[in-house]
């Protein structure tokens, strides 16, 4: 599904350069939900910009679904991302002019948006309603379509920018901090809708945090640390979708890590 | 634009005052092309109409002003030219008059014979009663300032029914007034007044020494004048003239149509800039829409498009705004211009016009939203998602600084010329040039005028540096108001520079302080009679009339030299005053001004022959002056000594039309003395300020547009001000986490904004005063020669409207971001 092969980045706003990402692969599977987690500056941000085609890196490829993202040109990879890519990140993930409905319908719309496209082949007005409809539902979002970003709450729109993150049914979602800027509680209540949507629908996701607690709901904990997975944690969770986060086992293993 | 239309409207609805001030820079572009079509559409039609009343039925003028003029035989031949309808002659004498009863001791009036009512095919405009009936031996019709001189004697004025005098070689000399005239503009055969009278009176009665200067030929719809002239020359040869009354007509407001364009287009050129700024400004407001836009997968083309969008949003509400504020705009300029005399036509603007105005409007404020748009697409996601764009100190751009370097030269070199297209040029190259280096000149000027300032206002020096650290922005901001301030200050050098020219030129026309002038050629014996008033000190005469120089009919002001000469009259430009005066009464010859004798070659010292009394005789050019009196047809009139036109022209030159007076300072009993006989006193400092009123009046029409281009740059100012102040919350907040309080940092963010305002309008207004100087050479004509004067009241009045209306623009966005909570300013982002 998704096949980073030794991706490598450096920033060049110091000398010596700065290397951010320094030869990492990774391979995610099918409906598979992957944390990466690492102290801040150690490069999760960056690798997730990479894989989503956001930033070119310095050598290595991305491959979803057996694409090369970044063989791609600009304007395929923009049409590409917005039907295989879904983003959520950490703050300010919504567009202030715009409803959380019409925030959630974004990815749809800008389908139909292409000159290009034959009209036969838009997505119907009513076939967006209704996705958006089931999507808010889903997260327990019901009521707040007309409402604008600034009337919400910021564990509501976090929720919104993930029903928006998932109204194309990417191929893959990938999440920066997503609750990072919520507190403990409304942090806890996205995460695990999150996690359980992702379950139910096989959906393949990326998340990256800092904070164990969050990365304990993933099937599988990938560590980085200065650019470098140094660890590779197999929560067991697939086999047992009911399982709760086992933040304990988590936790020790990280200690030995020194994180 | 399904997707993102939403966005559109609402981006636009949610700056409700940007796109507003947007939408009215764009409209008032529209306005400003529009309404300038407008005036000039109406001034032409009006300018044609005059020319048409003038030039009444004559479709070509036929003249001899030697002599007798043209003879009936020549009359004859003139009717048989192919393509003639009509040959009306015009029968002209010059006589004396005086009301009935009162002797002989009359004034010589000019009598002028009608046909059918006409006066060489041209209607004779009545003003009470009527013009004497055709066939008539004994009725006059009498122009009306002509009737106040004749009514002298017997201390009243002539009305209708009265009885005049006039002497006759046959027949009866009373004749019965049976209306009043006014204003014969029938062209160059005409006196300033007239006695008029049937032809069959001037063929019976007045018979003997009666001239014929002109023949009035009606033309055949299909024939033109200039075939016609042709065949008049073919059958009577080089002694007449020729010369079309409907052709030749001046465009009004020629000598400006160039700045008008210019003026017109940076109108358009800063309502571009304005969208630019605007859309510019909706850019870096929303970098983190269109990060949030491009990760969920729009492409780089439909970010393009969605600014791209707004500006034609924007621009759609300035259609129908621009176009009825343009057809007012038509309106008012053009019945403010038009000439007083005649009423302005209204309005009359084609479809094709409006269209023009509004692709000029529109296409050019796209085209500059066009330019952010297209950055906006290109910014990197990453960038756009990133919360705080790094806001380093900015660097000069030196790759701006060479064609900056390169439209400074050319902009010189356009200016070493002085044909107006070349300057225009020259004027454009220069602004751009300004623009490019304005990052580096904005720090320097802010710096100075903030050391300038700081004793009233001790926050300047902080604020010249937040002036050095966002210098390409500033400049960005300040471009648009630093061009149209100049323009507004180039435009108003040129209008003081004209006025005092004009006041010059009135002042070294007339040795004195008052003028008196007549109706009617007045004899020798009134100049002495006004010459004994106790207030009169001197007085010099004046006569007017024209005779045929080197092959053209010219118009002559005879003078007398010494007066002139000692007197300080005339500005004479080689060889030297007492030179070129004192020569003019030794033998024939003249002082001709510089318009004509660039335009035919002549240099002192060039012979010209002259149709005299004693046949032709070579006057020599002794002196040319950069003005001398108006002929009243455009051009000015060669000069020469009284005497000496006496000698020459006898009876033509005798007598006087105007008397130049210097008074004691009372004028009471000299204007009595000239109204008893017939004559007006005029001082000469109303004749200035009639000139004065007359070129402020043309020259006003740049300074509106001028103004109103100012207008719209300083709506780009203010939008980019409220959002500079805006974005600064977040800062004020950390200042003020840090101790500063809430006045300090009020303070800091109005001063920055006056700083920077003041900066732009002072070095427009040195801009200004720079780009005056070609363009002053450039629009310099006959009538229109200035020197420099700096516009202190246009400069003092753009400074402060500018400074004051930015202040006031940024109170209220100041006091909020200074008043805003810290916390909150700070959680903020
Ligand atoms: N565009 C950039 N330019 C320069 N340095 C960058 C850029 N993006 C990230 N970095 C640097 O790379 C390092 C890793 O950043 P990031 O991937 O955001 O870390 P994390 O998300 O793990 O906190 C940081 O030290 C950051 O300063
Ligand atoms: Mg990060």
């Amino acid at each position: 599904m998704l096949v980073a092969e030794s991706l490598r980045k450096s920033f060049h706003v110091s000398r010596p350069a700065r290397q951010v990402l320094r030869g990492i692969s990774l391979t995610v599977g099918h409906g598979e939900f992957v944390a990466v987690m690492g102290a801040s500056g150690s490069g999760k941000s960056t690798l997730l910009h990479v894989l989503g085609g956001l930033e070119r890196p310095d050598s290595g490829s991305v491959r979803i679904q057996g694409v090369d993202i970044y063989s791609l040109a600009d304007g395929a990879r923009s049409a590409f991302r917005r039907d295989h890519i879904g983003f959520v990140f950490q703050f300010f993930n919504l567009l202030p002019a715009l409803t959380a409905a019409e925030n959630v319908a974004l990815p749809l719309r800008l389908r139909n948006e292409s000159w290009l496209r034959p009209r036969s082949r838009r997505v119907a007005q009513s076939v967006i309603m209704e996705r958006v409809t089931t999507l808010m539902d889903q997260l327990n979002l019901r009521g707040l379509q007309g409402h604008g970003p600034d009337e919400i709450s910021g564990g509501e729109q976090q929720r919104i920018a993930i029903a928006r993150a998932l109204a194309a049914a990417p191929s893959l979602l990938l999440a920066d901090e997503p609750t990072g800027n919520l507190d403990w509680n409304s942090g806890q209540e996205v995460l695990s809708m999150l996690a359980r949507l992702c379950r139910a629908q096989a959906q393949t996701a990326v998340l990256v945090t800092h904070d164990a607690q969050v990365a304990a709901y993933a099937d599988r904990v990938l560590v980085i640390r200065d650019g470098e997975i140094i660890d590779e944690i197999e929560m067991g969770r697939r086999d047992d979708p009911g399982k709760r986060p086992d933040h304990a086992r988590l936790a020790a293993r990280l200690a030995k890590l020194e994180l | 634009m399904s997707g993102l239309w939403p966005l559109v409207w609402r981006a636009v609805g949610a700056r409700p005052l940007r796109s507003a001030l947007t939408s009215i820079a764009v409209a008032l572009g529209i306005a400003v092309v529009l309404g300038v079509q407008i005036t000039i559409n109406g001034l032409d039609t009006q300018a044609a109409a005059a020319q048409q009343l003038r030039a009444g039925a004559s479709g070509l003028d036929v003249r001899v002003d030697a002599g007798a003029g043209i003879t009936p035989a020549q009359v004859l031949r003139l009717g048989g030219i192919q393509g003639v309808a009509q040959a009306a002659p015009l029968y002209e004498k010059r006589v004396a008059a005086a009301p009935a009863g009162s002797g002989l001791q009359g004034l010589t009036v000019t009598l002028v014979g009608l046909q059918d009512g006409t006066a060489g095919l041209r209607p004779v405009h009545v003003v009470a009663g009527r013009l004497p009936h055709p066939g008539s031996i004994n009725e006059v019709a009498i122009d009306q300032a002509l009737s106040q001189a004749l009514a002298t004697k017997r201390g009243t004025a002539i009305h209708i029914g009265d009885r005049i005098q006039m002497i006759t070689a046959s027949g009866p000399d009373q004749f019965v007034v049976v209306g009043t005239t006014a204003g014969t503009s029938a062209g160059p055969a005409f006196t300033r007044s007239a006695v008029f009278a049937d032809n069959a009176a001037m063929l019976g009665t007045f018979r003997l020494g009666l001239r014929t200067p002109l023949v009035a030929l009606r033309l055949f719809p299909s024939f033109n004048a200039a075939d016609v002239a042709a065949q008049v020359h073919a059958r009577l040869g080089s002694q007449v003239t020729t010369y079309d009354p409907t052709g030749g007509g001046l465009a009004p407001l020629a000598d400006l149509r160039a700045l008008l364009a210019l003026v017109t287009m940076l109108s358009v050129v800063i309502g571009a800039g304005v969208t630019a700024n605007s859309v510019a400004l909706a850019v870096l407001e929303r970098r983190r829409d269109i990060g949030l836009l491009r990760a969920a997968g729009a492409s780089a083309t439909q970010v393009f498009r969605m600014f791209a969008a707004e500006a034609a949003l924007v621009c759609a509400f300035a259609v129908p705004v621009g176009v009825g504020v343009g057809v007012a705009l038509g309106y008012f300029l053009g019945s403010q211009y038009s000439p007083p005399d005649l009423p302005f036509g209204g309005v009359s603007v084609s479809a094709w016009q409006v269209i023009a105005a509004i692709a000029a409007g529109v296409g050019a404020a796209l085209l500059g939203g066009m330019v952010p748009a297209f950055a906006a697409a290109r910014v990197p996601i990453l960038d756009a998602l990133r919360l705080h764009p790094q806001q380093g100190r900015q660097r000069v751009n030196t790759a701006l600084l060479s064609p900056a370097v390169l439209c400074l030269v050319g902009a010189t070199l356009c200016f070493i010329s002085s044909a107006s297209g070349l300057v225009a040029l020259g004027v454009a190259l220069f602004l751009l040039g300004v623009v490019l280096t304005l990052p580096v000149l904005m720090p320097l000027i802010g710096a100075l005028v903030a050391r300038a300032v700081s004793r009233f206002s001790p926050g300047a020096a902080n604020a010249a540096a937040g002036l050095v650290r966002s210098r390409n922005r500033t400049s960005l901001t300040a471009a648009g108001l630093a061009v149209t301030v100049a323009t507004a200050v180039a435009v108003g050098t040129l209008t003081a520079s004209a006025l005092s020219a004009s006041d010059a030129w009135v002042s070294h026309l007339f040795v004195g302080d008052m003028v008196l002038s007549s109706p009617v050629t007045q004899r020798d014996t009134v100049m002495t009679a006004v010459r004994h008033d106790p207030d009169v000190i001197s007085a010099t005469p004046l006569r007017f009339f024209s005779e045929p120089v080197a092959g053209a009919v010219l118009g002559i002001t005879t003078l007398e030299p010494t007066v002139y000469a000692g007197q300080g009259g005339l500005d004479v430009v080689t060889p030297d005053r007492s030179q070129a005066l004192n020569s003019l009464e030794n033998s024939p010859s003249f002082v001709v001004p510089q318009q004509l004798a660039s335009a035919s070659g002549w240099q002192v010292g060039t012979q010209l022959p002259v149709q005299t009394a004693k046949g032709t005789v070579y006057f020599t050019v002794t002196g040319i002056v950069s003005h001398s009196f108006p002929g009243g047809d455009g051009s000015e009139t060669l000069v020469m000594a009284n005497d000496l036109a006496r000698t020459y022209f006898g009876a033509a030159a005798s007598g006087f039309d105007d008397l130049v007076v210097t008074t004691d300072g009372a004028t009471g009993n000299v204007q009595a003395t000239a109204a008893s006989y017939g004559m007006q006193g005029v001082q000469v400092d109303s004749i200035s300020g009639a000139a004065r009123d007359a070129l402020q009046h043309s020259v006003g029409l740049l300074v509106a547009l001028a103004v109103i281009a100012v207008g719209i740059a300083m709506l780009a100012l203010v939008n980019t001000l409220v959002v500079n102040v805006r974005q600064r919350t977040r800062e004020l907040a950390l200042l003020r986490a840090v101790g500063m309080d809430r006045r300090q940092a009020f303070r800091l963010v109005v001063s920055e904004s006056g700083l920077l305002a003041l900066t732009t309008v002072l070095l427009g207004v040195g801009v200004g005063c720079v780009i005056a100087l070609p363009m002053m050479r450039a629009s310099s004509t006959a009538t229109f020669t200035p020197v420099f004067v700096f516009p202190a009241s246009v400069a003092v009045a753009l400074v402060l409207t500018v400074v004051v209306s930015t202040l006031l623009a940024v109170l209220g966005p100041a006091r909020r971001a200074a008043n805003a909570s810290v916390l909150d300013a700070l959680r903020h982002e």
